[in-house]
């Protein structure tokens, strides 16, 4: 075998098809659980509802799910039919303390790609100048992963403003009335929002859209899930594309824990597969790809395994995200929209100037249409009947702009491992220069949605980990105390490659997954560049 | 000791009367699908003597005013909020119950009921002491 592929994520099975594709003899081990997901074809959302048992059980849960108490529902919670996301208990099989940061992890096939919201947007040069990339390799890589996923080509000011490329090939979703209404308003003082350095336009999408006007047509009916693969999930196109290679080998069950090594080279793999513990020997590069935390932790205990005392550089990296509901009062007698896509389907930028940090901030524009709402209804500060007729009242007119916040490598946060337990621990302080970068960012969008004749209502902050972008846990940099090369590869273990975000030295606030992608495709473009 | 099933469980009149004050169309298929919730939800639940005090207050639309604001600030993990929140669960997944909350849509409506809870949390402890006082030996 050629290679070990570890993690069947957007990367995982992006860096498989990547080595297939370069002619080579794959594994993809994972742990590779699965959903079971039942799926409904129905003309919209609302007509699903017509059938009751299949209605209920879909976002309650059938006779065997528990309907989540009203005190701690949580995201991903509803439906209780969908278990991708690690539990609490499960997750306390792994970290003994988190710090409050919001950890989410799969053991499914797929892992969290099960879940994503399908927002992409590819990083520019400025995003990773900092990187030491081979910067035209990696956005050769960037053009493949973007127009062989299907993703909305969209033309508009955030191309212009924000440099972002022109890539994708799939057709944008269809805006509804809110969105056109926020559209046309920023058309109209276009002026005083490219002064304020704002842009606003269509959502980047890895949505399949042709042939339908609602996307949704060909999901089947779903909640933060798309069992029919209008989203993109990695686990249909690409998992089906690696399968029609002869030389690809697909292994489920398999957790790895950590790497033996001789002479700097892998040698075995631990791993736990029903139940039992194999140490078995390799002779394989190994790709690792299990998401940036696990990746980090099998990493981590195979230094202590392996006594490697050498001092590197060690992180974790997340968007911090941050929520501003706001009320467009131009929308309150407004019909209810059947449209089925749950999505934001606008985007915006600003360029926020000088600063330590990245300087553009990813905007995303959520208005609700077809979605479950008595957990909104349930999180209003009022009675319940009070929430739920203030809440039908106005939900037409209800908005959603979620910001995220670049973030860097800082010594205090990170992966630590316990030897007692052998569990880790999540270390992560939010540093004042972020909260003050939070407050800067957060007046000046409130004034944005007041001049797109908005009115801002309450912001939610998510505890760290909300964002679901972790990266950095293998960073990479020129020094010698970053563990990772400019081409993915383990500086002090020759036959290991890190190929996802765990090796980005630094987090743009722009969505992770199909950039995480990108550079894994660049990592197996240099394996092969013979450098 | 109170039987554990009925804690959780409800009847239809109990039903009837949470459903009408959420302003919801009852239907026997929701009625029996939230009854099997709330089985379920009975062997993992542990309730305590508020949840069987809370049950035994008659189900009058002003004692569930009063209550619905009682578990929403002050006990919060009730199972009468759980009974709450999973009927509105469940009407939502009507169509007819959707189409209902769609069509009732009016937003003088909202002025009205947020007088009503400004009313409730003003006259919240005279109602607690009342109750308090009429169901003094249930709670002995």
């Amino acid at each position: 075998m050629d290679f070990i592929v570890i993690g069947s994520g957007i990367t995982g099975l992006n860096t498989a098809l990547a080595l297939l594709e370069k002619g080579s003899n794959v594994e993809l081990w994972d742990i590779g659980f699965t959903e079971n997901l039942k799926t409904y074809n129905n003309d919209n959302f609302i007509d699903f509802k017509k059938n009751l048992k299949l209605s209920s059980e879909t976002l309650i849960g059938d006779d065997s799910k528990l309907f989540p108490e009203p005190v701690n529902q949580n995201l991903f919670d509803i439906p209780p039919q969908r278990d991708f996301v690690l539990k609490d208990d499960d997750l306390n099989k792994i970290f003994n303390n988190l710090n409050n940061f919001n950890i989410f992890q799969s053991d499914t096939f797929g892992g969290l790609a099960n879940g994503w919201g399908a927002n992409t947007l590819p990083y520019n040069l400025e995003d990773i100048q900092d990187w030491n990339l081979d910067n035209q390799s990696f956005f050769l890589a960037q053009f493949d992963i973007f127009n062989t996923i299907p993703v909305s080509k969209v033309s508009d000011d955030i191309n212009t403003l924000f440099n972002v490329k022109l890539l994708g090939t799939e057709k944008s979703i269809k805006l509804d009335k809110r969105d056109l209404f926020l559209m046309s308003r920023f058309r109209k003082n276009k002026k005083y929002f490219i002064d304020k350095k704002f842009g606003l336009g269509k959502a980047r999408l890895a949505i399949k859209n042709s042939g339908t006007v609602d996307s949704c047509n060909l999901s089947a009916r779903c909640l933060w899930g798309c069992p029919n693969n209008a989203i993109y999930n990695p686990i249909h196109s690409t998992f089906n594309k690696c399968s029609k290679f002869k030389n690809f080998r697909y292994f489920s069950g398999r957790k790895v824990l950590s790497f033996d090594l001789e002479d700097k080279i892998i040698k075995k793999i631990n791993y736990i597969e029903n139940q039992t513990l194999i140490s078995k020997s390799v002779i394989a590069k190994i790709c690792l790809s299990a998401g940036a935390v696990q990746s980090g932790i099998i990493f981590n205990r195979t230094l202590k395994k392996n006594k490697i005392e050498k001092k590197i550089i060690t992180g974790l990296l997340d968007t911090k995200k941050i929520k501003i509901a706001y009320l467009i009062p131009a929308m309150l007698k407004k019909k209810f929209e059947k449209q089925s896509i749950q999505f934001n389907r606008l985007i915006g930028g600003i360029n926020i100037g000088d600063n330590n940090l990245k300087k553009y901030i990813h905007l995303e524009f959520l208005h609700l249409n077809s979605l479950f709402y008595q957990p909104l209804v349930n999180s209003l500060p009022f009675s319940l009947r009070l929430s739920k007729d203030i809440f039908y009242n106005i939900f037409t007119a209800l908005g959603v702009c979620t910001y995220f916040l670049p973030d860097e490598i800082k010594n205090t946060n990170n992966l630590s491992y316990d030897n007692n337990s052998d569990k880790f621990n999540i270390n992560y302080i939010e540093g004042d220069e972020k909260l003050k970068l939070d407050k800067l960012v957060e007046k000046k969008i409130k004034n944005i949605i007041f001049k797109l004749s908005a009115i801002p209502l309450k912001t939610i902050r998510y505890n760290s980990g909300a964002a679901i972008h972790y990266a950095g846990t293998i960073p990479m940099g020129a020094s010698d105390d970053y563990p990772v090369d400019r081409f993915g590869r383990v500086k002090f273990i020759q036959n290991l490659y890190i190929c996802d975000s765990s090796a980005f030295p630094s987090l743009p606030s722009k969505p992770i997954s199909l950039n995480a992608a990108s550079f894994a495709r660049y990592v197996v473009n240099n394996i092969y560049a013979k450098r | 000791m109170q039987n554990v099933k009925n804690i959780f469980q409800l009847d239809y009149g109990e039903y009837e009367r949470l459903s009408s004050y959420l302003k919801l169309e009852i239907k026997e298929e929701i009625f029996n699908i939230l009854n099997k919730k709330l089985l379920l939800f009975s062997r993992y639940k542990n309730f305590s003597r508020l949840d069987i005090f809370i049950k035994k207050i008659k189900k009058n639309i002003i004692n569930i005013y009063y209550l619905d604001f009682f578990i929403k600030f002050f006990f919060k993990k009730s199972i009468l909020r759980y009974q709450l929140n999973l009927i509105l669960a469940l009407h939502e997944s009507d169509y007819d119950n959707f189409q209902i909350i769609l069509k009732n849509r009016n937003i003088y409506i909202v002025f009205y009921e947020l007088l009503m809870f400004v009313f409730v949390l003003i006259s919240f402890p005279i109602w607690f002491l009342i109750i308090i006082f009429l169901n003094i030996f249930r709670l002995l």
